[in-house]
This record gives structure tokens, sequence and C-alpha cells, in this order.
């Protein structure tokens, strides 16, 4: 009896501490102050998901009051949505009839979502003024990114452009002159050589220049006219003698350095990834090393001591000048969105197609490329460029033709993931580059037909 | 004689107690570092030049000096008032739910004798192993079929229809309780309803302190069902929150986890006023009956 009482008891104790939880907790809540954010609640709320996070979201949420500031019709409130389940929660909002009024995306969503229907065609919103502007003005890789089927679904809010940087010290220090930068991929890839340094192991203590795994074939291809894709024909190219020849090279370059070799060194540096002060090529560990735009932001914020140099990555020897790989973030309205108008104007505001030289401040906000020449030209921008000497290496790498996103097919994850997957094993030495290539060829090939036996409008 | 025993034993014991404390530090060195971080300031926990981090050591993880001011900041980038009243609504309303339902059922499976009790009882148990993202589309589909998309509904409305493992932790403790103590109170004239409540349930409290703290923990710290339900922020929680809170301060490591404690507080508390009914809770399935 005195057992059960003692049981009775501890349950009793549970309830009491549950509840003294629940009532000082509420208690707390209400002596906290809340954050003041200005609100306008006579205007029409026009719902903005994101990815952005850390520094970046401070930028959104910082266009967003300029856009709420700018006009007095619609408030826009900027919601940042954990990106490992962003496309969950659109696709679930979609079908649930309450989608946001505008998201913000840098995953290859569009032909997939287009093609699903979930996306609205914005050319439908642009007055026909606005059309031809975008058409004439943007950057070719802007449209690529935004455009599906001849219709465009998502108007880039900021692309991103690829270019080496390197060291000049240590170009100074292994005898070469670190104004002359090789000006062909063959000619850096023997530069790199030389500024590779080992220790009495044989242990890689610095890489000079290592062609990137990721993206790969994607990023070299276009040196040499070739690619995953043929953007004149709208086909996929996978297994050509020129893929061959960049996945081969890519693999021999890997080889020379030794796999493990590469690896145990690069898992004893930190990944760079959360944007701050943490990216190896600050301490010296890569001589020559592939890059976005961003880092030049984040190099005058956290190594303003730093000297380096950027230049844009060589051709092979005949080669188009700035070519190579991008990605984009760009902004979409999905079908079902309550405010579309709203949502129109906010992706106006932002790219600047009202205004480009207004905008041209929130591109230097985020360290990103802007959409038109105009902005790039505008006085501000320029500003910015003057005090980031190095940004305008990535700004003739955007304006450039040649320049390319990953294809633009339904199935873009898939084909996304199939290439990393077989690069990624050709890398290794587990295939050949001509078996991974054909791998390749021979997945895709195998998806096409799975997505016409079940119908699907690719 | 006495004294060699005594001395054995206290040998023994010490043994047993470095074992113990030994195998604990694993599982509280992040809780350590968590604190030790919320205290200190950016510049005590990089180190320069893109090097991978020291070795963990003790003198690493005193702050000098210790940073306070993260707490406060902490709390005044997210409204967190607004997400701990709405986590506490949250929490309240799923404890009764979960409690209350889960209760009434397994006293019907535990006492009512009626064709098929087995087999459903079996059917129910067999929704512990449906993995949540089975049925997350056709959940979704529902709530948004009744309107409640966009509000608490969902979040609360399914804890009111019973919780399988609840209800088999509860059927479980009900087994244990005399089937005379229920006799004697029909015998007395009391209907099947007032068995319930007055007989049953006032003995049950452990079982059903252990269902309403693991209730409680798990709104507490349900991310997923805020994510996909809730799209007004004035109807964030803390756990969703504390997200918003790593989006804004993602490589602002002492901020994070100054928010991260101050979303582990009322779990430590909790803790430690209730830790006997945790534990009585987690072995009641396994040693009962």
């Amino acid at each position: 009896m005195a057992g059960e009482r003692e049981e009775n008891g501890k349950g009793f104790n549970a309830f009491l501490a549950l509840a003294i939880v629940i009532v000082a907790g509420f208690a707390f809540s209400y002596l906290q102050p809340q954050p003041t954010v200005k609100t306008y609640p006579s205007r029409e709320k026009v719902i903005f998901w994101h990815m952005w996070t850390a520094e970046w979201k401070g930028v959104i949420d910082k266009i967003a009051l300029r856009f709420n500031e700018s006009q007095d019709k619609y408030e826009v409130i900027a919601l940042s949505i954990p990106s490992s389940v962003a496309d969950s929660k659109f696709l679930l909002a979609v079908a649930g009839g309450n989608p946001p009024d505008v998201m913000g995306q840098w995953s290859p969503v569009i032909p997939k979502w287009a093609e699903s229907k979930l996306l609205q065609p914005l050319d439908g919103f642009m007055t026909p003024v606005e059309w031809q502007y975008f058409q004439k003005y943007a950057y070719p890789a802007a449209k690529r990114i935004g455009m599906y089927k001849g219709k465009l679904y998502g108007i880039p809010s900021g692309m991103n452009a690829f270019a080496c940087y390197y060291m000049p010290k240590q170009f100074v220090d292994a005898g070469l002159d670190p104004n002359k930068f090789p000006d062909t991929l063959e000619k850096l890839t023997e530069i790199g050589h030389k500024l590779n340094r080992f220790d009495d192991k044989g242990n890689l203590t610095r890489i000079g220049f290592l062609p990137s795994q990721w993206p790969g074939v994607g990023m070299y291809a276009p040196g040499y006219g070739g690619g995953y894709y043929d953007w004149k024909n709208d086909k996929l190219t996978i297994n050509t003698p020129i893929n061959l020849k960049v996945l081969t090279y890519l693999v021999d370059e890997r080889k020379r350095l030794g796999f493990d070799n590469v690896l145990r060194f690069e898992s004893g540096l930190n990944s760079g990834s959360s944007g701050s002060v943490d990216w190896p090529f600050i301490s010296g560990a890569y001589s020559i090393t592939l890059d976005g735009q961003w880092r030049v932001e984040q190099l005058r914020k956290f190594a303003p001591d730093l000297k380096y140099k950027t230049a844009p990555l060589p051709p092979p020897a005949g080669g188009p000048k700035n070519y190579g790989w991008t990605n984009g973030n760009f902004l979409i309205i999905p079908k079902g969105a309550k405010h579309s108008k709203g949502a129109w104007e906010f992706i106006k505001f932002w790219s600047g197609i009202a205004k480009p030289e207004r905008a041209a401040e929130f591109y230097t906000w985020g360290g990103w490329i802007p959409l038109f020449p105009a902005e790039a030209n505008s006085p501000i921008f320029k500003e910015y460029v003057k005090k980031n000497p190095e940004f305008q290496t990535f700004l003739n790498v955007a304006a450039s033709e040649h320049i390319y996103p990953i294809p633009p097919v339904p199935y873009q994850v898939f084909l996304s993931d199939r290439i990393g997957r077989y690069e990624d094993l050709a890398i290794r030495s587990r295939l050949t580059p001509q078996e991974a290539l054909e791998q390749l060829d021979k997945d895709i090939r195998q998806e096409l037909d799975r997505r016409k036996r079940y119908h699907y409008n690719d | 004689m006495i004294r060699t025993k005594s001395r054995r034993d206290a040998f023994k014991r010490l043994f047993y107690h470095g074992v113990l404390i030994a195998l604990s530090i694993p599982f509280i060195l992040p809780l350590i570092w968590m604190l030790s971080t919320s205290l200190k300031s950016d510049s005590q926990i990089y180190l320069k030049g893109g090097q991978a981090s020291s070795p963990v050591s003790i003198k690493a993880l005193i702050p000098h000096p210790v940073k306070f001011s993260n707490y406060p900041e902490a709390m005044q980038t997210v409204p967190f008032g607004l997400y701990l009243r709405n986590t506490l609504f949250l929490c309240t309303m799923t404890v009764l739910g979960a409690v209350l339902s889960s209760a009434i059922v397994a006293y019907g499976f535990s006492r009512l004798k009626f064709k098929g009790r087995d087999v459903l009882f079996y059917v129910m148990i067999s929704t512990m192993a449906l993995p949540g993202q089975v049925t997350m589309i056709p959940v979704f589909a529902l709530f948004r079929w009744l309107g409640w998309y966009g509000t608490f509904l969902p979040l609360i409305i399914p804890a009111f229809c019973g919780n399988a493992f609840y209800i088999f932790l509860l059927k479980q403790f009900f087994a244990t309780i005399p089937e005379e103590l229920s006799e004697a109170a029909r015998l007395d004239g009391a209907s099947e309803w007032r068995v319930f409540t007055q007989v049953l349930l006032p003995l049950a409290k452990p079982a059903l302190a252990t269902c309403a703290l693991f209730q409680f923990l798990g709104t507490w710290n349900d991310f997923f069902g805020p994510l996909l339900y809730i799209n007004d922020p004035n109807k964030y929680t803390l756990a969703y929150g504390l997200q918003q809170f790593m989006s804004s301060y993602g490589g602002k490591w002492a901020s994070l986890m100054a928010g991260a404690c101050i979303f582990t507080v009322p779990i430590i508390i909790l803790f430690f006023f209730a830790q006997k009914t945790f534990i009585q809770g987690i072995s009641t399935t396994g040693s009962k009956n």
C-alpha cells in the first residue's frame, strides 16, 4: 500500500512539474519584450518565402523593407524556410491552396515545376516594354536560368559567376609573375603543378590548382565548345568526344596528385561552406582555386588584409574567353498565389526591371551579380566595384555568352544527381571516363523511357 | 571482518560510479560545449586563418571573459515570448488531448470485452510501424479539405484521437490493477465511466504522467508539424523559431548556442523534477505485465 502511495506520489510530482513549467513559461513569455517590426495593416500582404540564412537573411529583410517603404499598396513579409524542406513545404502549400505569393529559389526546379503547372509564367505579368527590356538587356545566363520552353518562369535575383582566386605571394615564391595569370587552361594546369607542395612523406601540404570536382565537366566543357546540353537545338549531349576529353582531364589531374592524398589533405581543412572566416583559401591551402563572386565580399569582411587576386578561368588554347558554368537565385510566382500582382511588383523592384539604378544597391548588399548591364554600370555599383576591384572579373564572366546553367530538362534533379555520381566514380577511378559517360547516358535514356511510359510531357 | 566488507563495498561503489561517470562524459560533453559556447565571444570560438579547430580541452571550454549578453541578444532576435506562448498552448492542448483520449481507448481495450477487440488492438498497434512520411500527404490533404491548413488545429486535434504508443502503455498499466477493484465499484452501482474516472484513473497517475511528459516533449520539440501547417509568423513555435534564429545567426555560434540553451532549459527543469517518472515510463512497457 505504501509502495502504491509512493508510485502515485511520483505521478503527482510529474504532473506538478509539468504544470509549473507551463505556468512559469506562460508568465515568462509575457515578460519578454517583442522585437519592434514596422507593419502596414491596411496593405495587401505579399508572402515571400526564401531560403537565405545568416548574413544574407538580413539582406533579404532589408530589400523587403525598402520595397515596403517604396510604395503604399503592398507589404512584403519575408519568411526564411529551411532549404532542406523548402521544396516539400512549397509543394504541400500549393496542393493546400495556400502557397506563398512569391518564392526565392536556387534549386533547379523551374522546368519540373513549370511542367507540373505549379508556376505562373512571368511574361504574363510583364508589359510589352518590360518584356522587350528583359529580352534585350538581361545577361544571356539570366535568361537561360529563368526560361523554359520559351516562357519566363523565374527572374534571377542574383546570378553566380565563377573565376580563379589566387595568391600572388605564392606565385612570387615559386618564381612566377603574379601579374601574368596564365592565359590558357593548359598553362594554368602546368603552373598549378609547380605550385603544389608536399612534405617529406609525400603528403600534400598545398594544392597549386586542381580542376574542381564540382561542377566538373559543366564548368570546363564550354571552353571546348561542349557540355551536357546543346542549347541551340535543345537536346542533351552526354557521351560526346568533348565531354570525354574534359572528364579525362579532370580524372588525370586528380590521379596525378593521388585521390587519397587530396582527400587526406582536404579533410584536414574546414569546409568553408558557412560563409565566414573558415575558407581554406585564406590560410593558403590553395594557390589557385575556382570559386564564386560571393567570396569577394566575404574576404573584404573577414580577411581584409589578405592579398589575393582573381582572373577568369583561362580557356583551352583557341577556346572562348569567360566561359563556364553558372547558377543563380531566382524569384517565382506559384499557381494559386493570392497576391500575384503584388508579388510581381516586388520582383520588378528587386530585379531592377523597374529601376535598374535603384536595384543596383541590393546587389551590392548581397555581393551578387546583377541582372542587367544598366545595374552593373550604375554609379552605386561602380562604387562597389571600386571598393572591391576583384569583383570586376566576375562581372565580365557573367556578361559572357559562354556560361551555362544546368540543362533545362524537367528531370534536372535526377540529371544533376547522376552527373555528380558518374563524374565522382570516374574521379575515384572506379570507372574509366568513357565508362562513366556511357553509364550516365544509359541511365538518362532509362529515365526518359520511364517518363515516356508514364506519359510525362517532356 | 565487517570493516573489510564495508571497505570493499565502498571501493565497489567508487568503481561503479567512476565507470558510469566516464560513460556519461560523451553524452554530457555536447551540452557543456553548448553552455560554454553560449558564454563566449566570437573571437574565443573561432581560430583564425581557416584551419580546422583545435582539439577539445578543459581550458578551451572555459569562457574568458564570460559574455552573458548573448542571452538577451538571442531572446530579442526572434519574438521569443510569442513563440513560447504558442508552444506552451500547443503543449497544454496536446497533453490534455493525448492523455485523455489514450486513457479512454486503453481502458476499452483493457477492461471491456467486445467482439474483435484483440484484432482492433493489433491493428492499432501496427500503426506505430507506419512512418510519418507515408501518411503525411493524405493527412495533409484531409486537413486542407477540412479548412484547417494554416491553423493550430492540425497540430492539436490528432492528439485528441489517441496515440498508439500511449494506448499500449496505459493498457499494460491498467492490466496490473486488480479487476476486483472495478468489480467492487460495479457492485456498488458505479457505471463504467465512473469506474474509469474514479477507480482506474487515480490509480494510473504514474502512467498518465509518463504519457503527459512524453507528449509534452514531443510537442515542445516538434519542428516538422508547425513547418508543414503554419504559415503565419504569429503562430510559429519555439522549435521553428529556433530554426529561424539559426537562419539569422548561421555563423554566430555564441548567440546560436545561447538560443539553444534557452530552448533546452525548460526540458532540463522538467527532467530534474520528473526523472523517476521518465525512467519508469520507459521501463513500464517492458517490465509490467
